[in-house]
């Protein structure tokens, strides 16, 4: 009994310390992004000689939305003879050789819908040439089987990839773009922004775990020359890597994590646009937010188990690097360490061994464990928030408590079943956020 | 009595207050949070200005447009009009107007031919002229647009912008404000000041050709013909001819003549000595000293300071290429860029 | 020749500095740092010296507040060693649930997590937060059943974690609020009244809560002692810390908004 009980006070200490560890690490990005100097991103550049570009966008029942998005795209500033967009379409004649480009290239990728997707993505196909569709019916579902099935058509140098539910700014597509000058970036991750904050409680907490998120965490992460992430979205890479890595894996729920990590311990790097903003739709209801999180979790603690041994020993990745990294890796783990942590507190409770020492340490592992959450502490909101412009919205960072066992829950449900996946390597089911747009945005 | 008011009533009067005051303190902090979830008064989602593109010929197009828009509602005859732009101002509308020295000039002016001012004279508002402006020496002015050329006098400051059509042609010693930019040539004077420039190409002033002064930092018992790697630095010797990307995480020194088929970057310093052709772009983190009469075909992005010698060339012809140096560029005469130029921090041609 | 000048005070030179690359006008990384550590260590300094003095006050205002329901002879201030100087708190005798009671709690509890997560017109969240309550206080009816006789709490042995825990909350108060302060544009002054309201706050939000906990604990029973330790306990000090910190910075934020001049830009 002495033996568990001094592994239990062991672990409490751990746990404690895990936490300490995450919230220096995020009062450091805190203090970098408002004090610090800025190490600013690539969209200054000006240059006429853009690589061509394909964007993908994958849809599964995306008639809302699909409208706005192909709208957007088609009113981009991209010189028009290096730009692609493809939705992916089922060749008739696999063997068919593609023109070469010339205009811009849209791929929307119907990933076996069963709405008015289709309809809507054939009627923009007969309307622009440069929109080439893509409609999977055969092949298994999944965000990543869609974009590798689009990668393999698509023609541009830089694949772009945005969501259905994001409405691209005119210029966004060339501020990606343009830092594939570089020849050490891989990928590039832009900024996303709610759109639907008015509509909850929901929607506004979201908006501000987002702004914590990408104008601290992110940009935090690009000064320091850290390990910014690519998020899926709003994002772009070069597709001859992505060729060279054998495409996404179509196991992965978070198949954009997979792909910063594998670039990252590969010598690519990975870097984050502030400027490049774009609008999204955030999930309206808690089932909807529950599933999301619940995925994300279960998705990157996969990439954690498969990626922190090649990332360890990666001979491309600096020291720091090694360590924000595996920080990053564990972020959706800490609600596991946590809860595990929370339960032993419970047993040395009842035990009788609460005693000060690891009351205390319960006590900071509580306050610390980035007060209200894994995804951005209170202070990086506030600081995130301030630095948009925001004021009001501010007073609601209280309200975080009532996500904090919420996202709790998920996150740690997530993480359980990511060790199930991993030890009985099953295959995993893609599962859609729902969309909430009621009338078109864009025209 | 309901069983609410018998559970109340049972509890002493001294602990339900301790309670009440324990409630009070536990839901008082989300008093403004709820007040803001109920009368929300930040809930609109953050700004996107949808349609921006980055546009180094926004400024002078955007003012004419704006301008002309509201005139065309006064009318263009020659005269004060008023008219509302982001508020309400006085134009003052010429076929050719020239300002005499020592002049204060308060008004929006609209010049449909050519502008012209003398020494020392503050133009407080924006300017447009329809053919050409000359600015006098020692003009103060705001903002000049133009269709045709602009001519801006020695010692001369703009406080906000310089836009034309044409062409651009700068004195010594001017300050050209937050940008200069045009769509054919411009042409900068010595000692002049500068955030951004556009031009196809810029040009800085003429200089007498003479000796090139080496850039290239100097080691001891390092030989200078030899590669060399050290924990900070990597050298490589003059006439190397490279072709790939080179990536560095120590200061990258490129000695006389050498050339470079791709592109560089380093984490440290980038320093091109003489001669020096490069085919791609420069990424640095830390300084980018380019050398006289070397070439670069791309882009040149450095964190911190860029120091351009004399007779140094970036881009080619029919192309755009950019030079951007956060903290701040240093041009020297002779100079050929094509494209833009820009900084955070202060452009100086020496 | 123009001075360089980043501080955007030039307004008439002004661009508006897109929020991507804002910096705060207020010195730098270092400067900040120092700034944390000196009033780290002044309220450090202040908890330490006046720790012993609030805890005497909160159980001498317990003590008070409790003679209206239970004899005063039975409630006693005791002190304890702590941190090389004293704490003080209240000892009496507690009480153990009986067992009609106990099922009572438990059936009840149980009916809240089966229910609870079923009704649609409760959030989510505030959901998961009622069941994980509920799971707590369910752990404490078992143990309770089972094992009533090796409860290792009494009254004073959970007065010595409940104080001592506070002062360690007002230390942490010490740190984390100047630490989260820190990097905003605000006088020093102010700072220093923020952290000093939000330990003041703190105190009397302590003493009150640790009236209702032992009213409880003696009153109802030990049963809850799990349940208010681990939801009401630490957690909840972190609502009125951030709240307060989240009302001062919008304030602050509102009285800077649209001033295009109080930013830096990059570097």
């Amino acid at each position: 009994m002495a033996l568990v009980i001094l592994i239990l006070k062991i672990y409490v200490c751990f746990s404690a310390l895990i936490m300490i560890v995450y919230t220096i690490r995020h009062f450091i990005f805190t203090l970098n992004r408002v004090a610090g100097e800025q190490r600013i991103y690539y969209q200054d550049i000006m240059d006429s000689e853009l690589p061509t570009v394909s964007v993908l966008v994958p849809m599964h029942n995306e008639e809302k939305v699909a409208r706005d998005i192909l709208n957007s795209l088609l009113g981009t500033s991209y010189p028009g003879a290096k730009l692609e967009i493809l939705p992916i379409m089922l060749a008739d004649n696999p063997n068919e050789t593609l023109e070469t480009l010339e205009n811009v290239e849209i791929i929307p990728i119907d990933d076996h819908s069963t709405d008015g997707t289709k309809k809507i993505l054939a009627e923009y196909a007969a309307k622009y040439p440069q929109v080439m569709p893509v409609y999977r019916q055969d092949q298994k579902r999944g965000k990543a089987r869609g974009l590798n099935d689009a990668i393999d058509m698509a023609r541009g140098d830089i694949i772009v990839v945005f969501d259905a539910d994001y409405i691209p700014g005119k210029g966004i597509i060339k501020d990606l773009a343009v830092c594939f000058k570089d020849p050490e970036v891989g990928a590039v991750m832009g900024r996303v922004i709610p759109l639907n904050t008015k509509h909850s409680l929901l929607t506004r907490l979201l908006d501000l775990e987002r702004s914590g998120g990408y104008q601290v965490d992110q940009q935090a992460r690009h000064n320091l020359k850290l390990m910014p992430q690519y998020g899926g979205t709003v994002g772009a890479f070069r597709r001859d890597i992505v060729i060279d890595i054998g495409g996404f894996n179509p196991n992965s729920l978070t198949e954009d994590t997979e792909l910063t990590f594998r670039l990252f311990t590969l010598g690519w790097k990975v870097l984050y646009a502030n400027r490049a903003e774009c609008y999204e739709e955030v999930p309206e209801d808690w089932n909807v937010r529950a599933r999301q999180i619940k995925r994300w979790s279960r998705g990157h603690n996969r990439v954690m188990f498969g990626q922190m041994w090649p990332l360890l020993k990666s001979k491309y990745l600096t020291g720091r690097e090694k360590i924000d990294g595996a920080l990053l890796l564990g972020v959706y783990a800490t609600s596991f360490i946590f809860v595990l942590a929370a339960f032993c507190s419970l047993a040395l409770f009842f035990l009788g061994e609460m005693e000060i020492f690891p009351g205390i340490l319960f006590l900071i592992m509580v306050i610390t464990y980035n007060a209200f959450g894994n995804f951005a502490p209170f202070y990086q909101i506030a600081t995130a928030s301030f630095l948009d412009g925001g004021a009001y919205r501010i007073r609601l960072l209280p309200l975080f408590i009532f996500t904090f066992f919420f996202n709790l829950w998920y996150v740690f449900l997530g993480f359980l079943y990511a060790v199930v996946d991993v030890v009985t390597r099953r295959k995993t089911r893609w599962d859609k956020t729902s969309r909430y747009r009621k009338t078109e945005v864009t025209s | 009595m309901t069983p609410l008011f018998i559970f109340f009533n049972s509890i002493p009067y001294p602990i339900l207050l301790a309670f009440l005051i324990f409630l009070l303190l536990i839901l008082l902090p989300f008093v403004p949070a709820i007040r803001e979830l109920v009368r929300p008064k930040d809930s609109l989602a953050l700004f996107i200005k949808m349609d921006y593109t980055k546009n180094p010929r926004y400024f002078d197009r955007a003012f004419k447009d704006i301008l002309e828009k509201s005139l065309e509602k006064v009318g263009y005859e020659p005269g004060l009009k008023k008219v509302q732009l982001s508020k309400n101002e006085l134009v003052d509308i010429s076929d050719s107007k020239v300002v005499p020295d020592n002049e204060i000039v308060g008004n929006i002016l609209y010049v449909r031919k050519k502008f012209t001012s003398g020494k020392r004279v503050y133009l407080n508002k924006e300017i447009f002229a329809g053919e050409s402006a000359i600015i006098g020496e020692k003009n103060v002015l705001r903002a000049v647009a133009s269709d045709g050329n602009i001519t801006i006098s020695a010692g001369t400051r703009v406080i906000r912008w310089v836009g034309t059509e044409g062409s651009v042609f700068v004195g010594s010693d001017c300050v050209l404000g937050k940008l200069c930019s045009c769509s054919g040539l411009l042409e900068i004077g010595k000692a002049c000041v500068f955030n951004a420039l556009y031009g196809k190409p810029i040009n800085t002033y003429k200089m007498p050709d003479k000796e090139v002064v080496s850039v290239a930092p100097k080691m001891k018992n390092v030989d200078d013909a030899a590669w060399y790697v050290s924990e900070n630095h990597f050298s490589i010797p003059p006439g190397a001819v490279i072709n790939n990307d080179i990536i560095s995480k120590r200061n990258l020194t490129l000695k006389k003549d050498c050339t470079v088929a791709g592109s560089l970057k380093s984490y440290g310093n980038i320093v091109l000595d003489e001669g020096v052709t490069v085919k791609g772009n420069l990424f640095a983190e830390g300084d980018i000293i380019i050398g006289g009469k070397s070439t670069v075909t791309g882009n040149i992005f450095s964190q911190s300071y860029i120091r351009i010698a004399g007779n140094v060339r970036v881009g080619e012809t029919g192309t755009i290429k950019s030079v951007i140096g956060k903290k701040g560029i240093e041009l020297t005469g002779n100079t050929v860029i094509f494209g833009y130029v820009l900084t955070e921090g202060t452009g100086r041609v020496l | 020749m123009v001075k360089e000048d980043r501080s955007g005070n030039d307004e008439k030179g002004l661009i508006f500095y897109h929020r991507a690359y804002r910096i705060f006008p207020s010195g730098g990384v270092r400067r900040h740092t120092i700034e944390i550590l000196l009033l780290f260590l002044l309220f450090g300094l202040i908890v330490y010296l006046l720790f012993p003095l609030a805890t005497r006050l909160t159980s001498y205002f317990s003590k008070q507040v409790l003679s209206y329901v239970m004899p005063p002879n039975t409630l006693q201030i005791i002190q304890k060693p702590f941190l090389f100087r004293h704490v003080y708190m209240i000892d009496r005798i507690g009480k153990f649930p009986g067992a009609f009671f106990l099922l009572i709690t438990l059936i009840i509890t149980l009916l809240i997590m089966i229910v609870v997560p079923r009704l649609k017109n409760i959030p989510k969240s505030f959901g998961t937060w009622i069941s994980l309550a509920a799971a707590i206080n369910m752990i404490s009816c078992l143990f309770f059943l089972f094992f009533s006789n090796r409860f290792p709490y009494d009254i004073r042995i959970f007065s010595e974690l409940y104080v001592e825990t506070q002062v360690i909350i007002w230390f942490l108060i010490a740190f984390i609020v100047p630490m989260a302060l820190a990097p905003f544009p605000v006088n020093i002054f102010l700072k220093i009244g923020v952290t000093g309201f939000i330990l003041a706050y703190s105190v009397i939000f302590g003493c009150a809560r640790y009236i209702i906990f032992l009213y409880i604990l003696t009153k109802h029973s030990y049963l809850f002692m799990a349940p208010l330790f681990f939801i009401f306990g630490p957690l909840v000090d972190s609502v009125y810390i951030i709240g307060i910190y989240s009302l001062f910075i919008s304030l602050v934020a509102t009285k800077m908004k649209g001033v295009m001049t109080k930013w830096r830009w990059s570097y």
